[in-house]
């Protein structure tokens, strides 16, 4: 950056570089002074941390257009190293006006505490193979947007439990909500199995859920859909514990929107893994799907499919969790090993 | 089209196929142009209802930004309404798309001077088109790339230097 040319006011250095320069088109200049509406048209085309690290530092005119264009800050989207650092700016340059935030693996407890303090109107969180978030980080941070409207929680291995339970609380105004895991694992304890459908079964304002892969029941479907008069989606492909029965299905026929745990998983974007069950009654999901794996290279997160999280954290991950509830686990295990007859 | 019926003394010819309107750029060309594809403007659209004599005056436009504003007109609004998802709908939906590319292919002053004149005239279709182009180009770029590209002066004071350079090295808090 020439700093030195800005040592001058900058009528008298227009001049003079016209002076300097006078084969140059009157054109050039008009770059600079562009209307305000339409540079902000511009840059409202482009993703805001690629706005704040190019265009809005050209000149004065254009940084105030990038400030004024709401369009520009509603959105931050922050992907991979680089994009923590750009997507925090934006949040700070954002004054409060971002409404969406969404990371894909790079989100931390440090950066979420961080929108919690500057968003507090953010409507919309999503994070995606975040796994340096901890439950107890969420749990903080999620105290920060009692405006939420929409949350995704998609393979973030290390947000669970009692985690949902605090959004439920947290954000009464909670629309619309996805919690997508790649593997069905299922515990012992039925209230450890519910507790997330619990959690859940507190946004009354539910319109629209997807639980994937989760360990609900039947009780905390149960609850769910009698707290929740509003839903009218509903996603629990891979959820083996519920079955669905008369009663439920009764429930279940305002849903206009169905998905049951069987059914085809061809449409879900992130990898599926094979199923695991731990307790011995070896129960009636369809271990045949022919599904298993499946991975939509038309999805939305693109290249970012292609990594599988078993592969370096998610591993660790399998690991802490089988290890917390004193079950031993190999993870140099084959992922697809299914261990449904483990004892 | 009812609004074109009230305005007196602006060149619209009724009979025949359609309605035509005259505009006049700021060097006096004048431009006989059919209304339906005039009123792709809002500005132009709100001169024609307002009435005037002797053409719809636009000191902002020259001959030459206006004669290829208006072929972008003509040409958005030449296409008749076919059943939507027909094969023709269809081909008249990938003939605008080449012809949008093909009209954006022009140097920078024009690309500048269409801007303002999109702007001015509000011809959202077109605005758009031109400020995707300008986004386009300057996609990923620095800002010191992006001064040189359309020659823009950096303005900015030693302090405004200084917080920008605090930004970029993260320190915002």
């Amino acid at each position: 950056m020439p700093s030195g040319a800005s040592l001058f006011p900058s009528p008298p250095r227009r001049r003079r570089r016209r002076t300097e320069t006078p084969q140059q088109p009157p054109e050039e200049r008009d770059w600079a002074e562009l209307p305000r509406d339409a540079v902000a048209t511009v840059l409202g085309k482009l993703p805001v941390d690629g706005v704040l690290a190019g265009p809005a530092q050209v000149c004065r005119s254009w940084r105030h257009a990038a400030a004024e264009e709401p369009a520009l800050w509603r959105r931050v989207e922050a992907r991979f190293g680089a994009g923590l650092a750009a997507a925090r700016l934006a949040v700070w340059r954002s004054a409060g006006r971002c409404e969406a935030f969404e990371a894909v693996r790079v989100a931390d407890d440090r950066i979420l505490l961080y929108l919690a303090a500057w968003l507090s109107c953010l409507k919309s969180l999503c994070l995606v193979s975040c796994y340096s978030v901890s439950s107890e980080g969420f749990i903080e941070a999620i105290q920060g947007f009692p405006l939420l409207e929409k949350l995704e929680l998609s393979l973030c291995k290390n947000i669970y439990g009692e985690a949902i339970e605090a959004a439920g609380k947290a954000c009464p105004h909670m629309k619309r909500f996805r919690l997508s895991n790649d593997r069905f694992y299922s515990f012992e304890d039925e209230c450890i199995n519910d507790q997330e459908a619990h959690g859940i079964s507190t946004m009354r304002e539910l319109r629209s859920l997807q639980l994937f892969a989760n360990n609900l029941t039947n009780r905390g479907l149960a609850a769910i859909l009698h707290s929740c008069p509003h839903l009218e989606c509903l996603d629990i492909r891979h959820c083996f514990n519920v079955e669905l029965d008369a009663a439920l299905k009764v429930k279940c026929s305002r849903i206009k929107t169905l998905r049951l745990p069987n059914d085809i998983t061809d449409d879900y974007e992130f990898e599926v893994k094979s199923p695991i069950r731990l307790n011995s009654k070896r129960s009636n999901f369809d271990d045949d799907d022919g599904d298993q794996n499946t991975y939509d290279p038309k999805s939305y997160y693109g290249d970012w499919n292609t990594y599988d999280p078993f592969k370096s954290y998610g591993e660790w991950n399998t690991y802490f969790l089988f290890r917390d509830h004193a079950l031993a686990y190999d993870p140099s295990e084959s992922d697809d090993d299914v261990l449904d007859d483990y004892e | 089209m009812a609004a074109a019926d009230s305005c007196d003394g602006i060149s619209t010819s009724g009979g025949g196929w359609e309605k035509t309107v005259t505009l006049v750029s700021s060097d006096d060309a004048r431009f006989e142009v059919r209304e339906a594809a005039a009123s792709l403007s809002q500005t132009v659209r709100r001169m024609i209802r307002a009435g005037g004599d002797g053409g719809i005056p636009l000191p902002k436009v020259d001959a030459r930004t206006l004669s290829t504003v208006l072929e972008y007109c003509n040409k958005h609004a030449a296409v008749p309404a076919p059943a939507p998802e027909s094969s023709s709908a269809e081909a008249a939906a990938v003939d605008l798309e080449w012809f949008d590319k093909e009209l954006m292919h022009v140097d920078l002053a024009t690309l500048c001077s269409l801007i303002r004149a999109a702007d001015y005239l509000e011809v959202a279709g077109l605005l758009d088109l031109t400020c995707k182009t300008v986004a386009d180009m300057i996609k990923s770029k620095t800002a010191e790339e992006i001064r040189q590209m359309f020659g823009i002066q950096n303005d900015f004071t030693p302090e405004e230097e200084e917080q920008l350079s605090r930004e970029n090295a993260g320190v915002f808090e």
